[in-house]
């Protein structure tokens, strides 16, 4: 097990997006491979293999570029051998060499995580520093799409029902009622709905002698 | 909607495929392969045109791409695609040929435009695809509009935008409501006609204050120092029109007309004097007793002379009196003697004629009774005879008689024919002496007829012996009148002119006694006028002449001051009536304003009201506005570009800027964003993607706007196709979009279609993508085509198959 609080923040991440922790070493086709961390991704990511490399601090000779690149290379053949669809991610913790991602991505894909801040003053710092994260392995996290800000339907979030919120309360609620209600048949019922308010606006009432 | 899944895929003689190839697509994953040419990009463009009936890339680039779909030199082509929607199964189909396109069978155009827009990125648009966006204007087709458009809910908001926008425009009011239009026209002319009201009323009142000054005026002529209102004008007109200005006036006329007329009369009774009347009256009585002397000497006897006149002629006979007409009387008894004594002779004449007449007609009738008794002894009828007897004496051959057949000769008296001869003769001469006493006889007649007429004719005026005598009478008596009058001509003619005389003396002496009476009355009366005109008299020296004038003066200054009260007075009844019926009309139009006004304000409130509405719904589309760029603003901030940028962000983490899109503050009627770049740990870079990206991050840039915007939008169709849209990008990008893919068929259900033409790609994303859960399938598709052959389509179906290497992940 790793000390280094990045790879921590990082197996956290992996496992809050629902990746589990696979034991190592691991022996794949008569051969052990040993990882700082290696995660399986569950239900529709199970092709994801994620393993994580403490460029910094790590063991297994992690530090080492040219090492790395021939135990992954060496796993890969392996799951070749073992017919596995596995997909080896590798996320690369701490600083590394433009041209050793280079040579990995031959093999796999290659996230790196550097440069971020462990230690936050408070939840703001936090949440940044978390995006920060996240931005570097969002690959591997489940993509979520932003809810609109409008629903369909008459709900309260559908954008008529924005609307009539924001109508204030002194105009005449009986017109607008109306005329919102137009609005689902288009244009023209608009138009024609407005025209009707007017007309009868303009009916003579008793009191205007 | 439920998710449409693609099944399958038919094409023939289509862009580069020959032949036909029928192609499965039912897998979550369609990994396309094949080398350039070998028919990949047809393959999509061919499931675009099944399904939209067009091949917008094409399209976009050459209007009459439709005539280049066929398949060089082929006949005919087609494409067709079979789309899944939970077990129903529909069919999309168009044909090609060198003419164009027919389609048989496509989408319904929202969906078609969502295949266009959100679901197919075809090679050629991805290069273009951020300047696209870059360039796209506020039109309501452009592409950012239109993803405004495909936003949730905004439709409604168009709509009331849109409905409103209407509104805004009074002139389209005036269109669509012909109510309007009305009340509009209906304030105007309330308005109008209030207006003409009012200033009609204002000349109105002008004119009875003009009234009411005049009437000021004329009281004041009759001393009347009120100030008149229409209060006060009826009190006092009926005060002004008491005094009898108006019968005074007509007085003093009438005075006046007396005065000319007595002023007249001293005028001619100054042509006579005193002195003229001395002499009058002693020529009168001159005059008098003359004819008064002539009347005792030859009265009686001219009366006498006139009673013997009477008692031969009527006083009708005459034209006047005897005196007078004495000569005339003179004719007359000259002519009634010259008749009687015509008279007298034609009585003498007829007594004579009467004698001769009586002889006469003794001897015609003795001559007559001569004739006839010779008449009675002649028969009448010897003529007759003769000539029978001569007719017969031709019968006669011998003696025998032809009557009576006796032999004459028997008788020896001679012959018959002799005897018969003489027997003629004798009776003609008697026949002629019967004409001659004919003739006689009537001659005679004629004569006895006509004395006797005569004496008739006679007899009757045939005067009597009294007669004759009385005649005679009466032409000595009338003969002794003439003379007599003849005897005292000279007398009666002295009497004549002394009577004319003196009657007309007599008559002009009275006219001048009349005129002295006349001019005592006429001095009586102007005292009488000078009294009452105030003047005084005492100076009696004056004369009558002075005195007159000095009245006429007077009363014609009375007159004219009457005159001018008359004349005010007559002003003011004209002018009672006038401010009657002017105050009248003005009420009457008081009234008729209040009715306008009334109308006007109804017209008018219930336009305002109109336009309170109008305000409300201008208010309203501030608010739509306000609310549908709010929602814009936070479907492009909170939504599309956090969505860009989470993409952005997996395929280059090392890319310091984001790409996204600003979105003006201020809400105007179409907000327009704008492409910039962000820094992507916070903070506004401010250039565009182009200025700030690398080429290979574009690529990346715009390929993750594509998927931002199909997963910002509602998902009509769960289709991604793309056409090779990793050509520029190194191994670290491919293998983040690889996952990208991964993530968007595996966790967000997208059918992915996918063709590259790198072969190591190829296998790699077969690798990446295959299957990872059991309902999930890989499709591998390898195109490939040689000279002179049929394109060929290899599918290869790539199933689950559980991963042991690791055992079950806990």
């Amino acid at each position: 097990m790793n000390d280094s609080p990045l790879v921590k923040m990082v197996a956290d991440r992996l496992i809050e997006a629902g990746y589990g922790q696979l034991d190592t070493p691991f022996r794949i086709a008569s051969v052990d491979f040993n990882f700082t961390l290696a995660f399986r991704g569950n239900a529709r990511r199970a092709n994801d293999l994620v393993l994580i490399v403490d460029t910094t601090t790590g063991e297994h000779g992690d530090r080492d570029s040219r090492r790395v690149g021939q135990r992954i290379a060496g796993l890969g053949r392996a799951l070749d051998v073992a017919q596995s669809r596995l997909v080896i991610t590798v996320i690369l913790v701490g600083a590394v060499s433009h041209g050793s991602v280079e040579d990995l991505s031959e093999n796999c894909r290659v996230l790196t995580v550097d440069n971020i801040s462990t230690t936050h003053a408070d939840e703001e710092a936090r949440q940044k520093v978390k995006r920060q994260l996240d931005d570097r392995i969002s690959v591997l996290l489940p993509l979520k799409l932003p809810e609109s800000s409008v629903t369909v339907g008459d709900d309260e979030h559908s954008a008529i029902e924005q609307l009539r919120l924001a109508v204030p309360a002194e105009m005449d609620p009986d017109f607008i009622s109306k005329v919102l209600e137009a609005s689902d048949f288009g244009k023209e019922a608009v138009e024609n709905s407005l025209i009707a308010a007017l007309e009868l606006s303009l009916e003579k009432e008793q009191s205007d002698v | 909607m439920s998710d449409l899944w693609l099944k399958s895929l038919s094409v023939k003689n289509f862009r580069s495929i020959k032949g036909t190839i029928n192609v499965p697509l039912d897998a979550n994953v369609v990994l396309v392969h094949g080398e350039n040419g070998a028919g990949k990009t047809s393959l999509l463009s061919a499931v675009e045109l099944a399904l939209t009936g067009k091949v917008q890339s094409l399209l976009r680039a050459d209007k009459t791409y439709s005539t280049q779909l066929l398949y060089r030199g082929a006949r005919g082509g087609r494409v067709n695609v079979e789309v899944d929607g939970q077990g129903e199964r529909s069919e999309y189909e168009s044909s090609v040929n060198k003419t164009g396109i027919d389609n048989r069978s496509i989408f319904e155009e929202d969906l078609a435009d969502f295949f266009s827009e959100r679901a197919f990125l075809p090679q050629a648009l991805l290069s273009q695809l951020l300047q696209i966006y870059q360039d796209s204007s506020s039109r309501m087709d452009s592409p950012l509009a239109k993803f405004v458009g495909d936003l949730l809910g905004l439709d409604r908001l168009d709509a009331l935008e849109g409905g409103l926008q209407a509104l805004k425009d009074v002139r389209n009011i005036r269109k669509s409501s012909e109510k309007w239009a009305e009340v509009e026209a209906e304030v105007d002319r309330h308005n109008g006609n209030c207006e003409n009201k009012s200033g009609f009323r204002v000349e109105t009142q002008k004119k009875i204050d003009t009234q009411l000054l005049e009437l000021q005026e004329r009281l004041q002529v009759l001393d009347m120092d009120r100030e008149a209102s229409e209060d006060n004008f009826l009190e006092l007109i009926e005060l002004a029109l008491t005094p009898t200005h108006e019968r005074d006036l007509r007085d003093t006329i009438g005075r006046r007309r007396e005065l000319s007329a007595i002023r007249r009369q001293f005028e001619v009774a100054s042509t006579f004097s005193q002195a003229d009347y001395a002499s009058m009256s002693a020529e009168t009585s001159k005059i008098s007793r003359e004819y008064e002397l002539w009347k005792s000497e030859h009265l009686d006897y001219i009366e006498d002379l006139e009673t013997r006149f009477l008692s031969l002629l009527p006083r009708s006979s005459l034209s006047g009196d005897f005196l007078e007409f004495w000569e005339e009387a003179r004719e007359h008894l000259t002519t009634e003697k010259e008749r009687i004594e015509k008279r007298l002779s034609v009585a003498r004449a007829d007594h004579t004629n009467a004698n001769v007449d009586r002889k006469t007609v003794n001897v015609s009738k003795k001559q007559i009774d001569i004739i006839d008794e010779e008449l009675s002894t002649i028969s009448s009828r010897s003529e007759n005879f003769a000539s029978l007897l001569s007719e017969l004496s031709g019968y006669i051959d011998d003696e025998v008689c032809p009557i009576c057949d006796r032999d004459f000769s028997e008788l020896e008296t001679g012959n018959l024919t002799e005897h018969v001869h003489s027997k003629v003769r004798s009776l003609s001469a008697s026949a002629e002496r019967l004409l001659a006493l004919g003739r006689a006889r009537n001659d005679e007649e004629t004569r006895l007829r006509s004395a006797s007429k005569r004496m008739d004719e006679r007899q009757s005026r045939l005067l009597s012996d009294n007669e004759v005598n009385s005649l005679e009478r009466r032409h000595g008596e009338i003969q002794a009148v003439i003379l007599a009058i003849i005897k005292t001509a000279s007398t009666l003619d002295r009497g004549r002119t002394l009577r004319a005389n003196e009657v007309a003396t007599r008559r002009k002496f009275n006219d001048f006694q009349s005129m002295n009476s006349t001019l005592t009355a006429a001095r009586e009366t102007l005292q009488t006028f000078a009294s009452d005109a105030g003047i005084d008299l005492s100076p009696s020296k004056n004369s009558l002449s002075d005195l007159a004038s000095q009245i006429s003066e007077a009363l014609s200054e009375r007159e004219q001051e009457q005159q001018r009260c008359a004349s005010a007075q007559t002003r003011i009844r004209e002018l009672n009536n006038d401010l009657l019926r002017l105050v009248g009309e003005r009420e009457a139009q008081d009234d008729e304003i209040a009715v306008l006004k009334g109308e006007l304000k109804r017209s008018s409130n219930a336009i305002e009201r109109g336009q309170g509405l109008r305000r409300q719904a201008s208010d309203l589309r501030t608010i739509v506005d306000r609310v549908r760029s709010g929602i814009i603003r936070s479907e492009f901030n909170d939504r599309l570009n956090h969505l860009w940028r989470d993409l952005f962000v997996r395929l280059a983490p090392d890319e310091p800027f984001v790409p996204a899109f600003s979105v003006p503050e201020s809400s105007t009627q179409r907000i327009q964003p704008k492409l910039i770049t962000n820094f992507r740990n916070g903070g506004d870079a401010g250039g565009t993607p182009g200025a700030m990206l690398s080429a290979g991050n574009l690529n990346t840039a715009a390929l993750t706007l594509f998927l931002a915007l199909h997963l910002s939008v509602p998902k009509k169709l769960p289709w991604l196709i793309l056409d090779d849209p990793v050509q520029s990008m190194d191994d670290v990008h491919i293998s983040n979009f690889a996952a990208l893919l991964r993530t968007l068929s595996k966790e967000h259900n997208r059918q992915v279609i996918i063709a590259v033409h790198d072969r190591q790609l190829f296998e790699y994303l077969r690798l990446e993508l295959s299957p990872a859960f059991p309902e999930d399938t890989l499709l591998t598709l390898e195109m490939e085509r040689s000279e002179d052959q049929d394109t060929r389509c290899l599918a290869h179906r790539i199933s689950f198959k559980t991963d042991t290497t690791f055992g079950q992940v806990a």
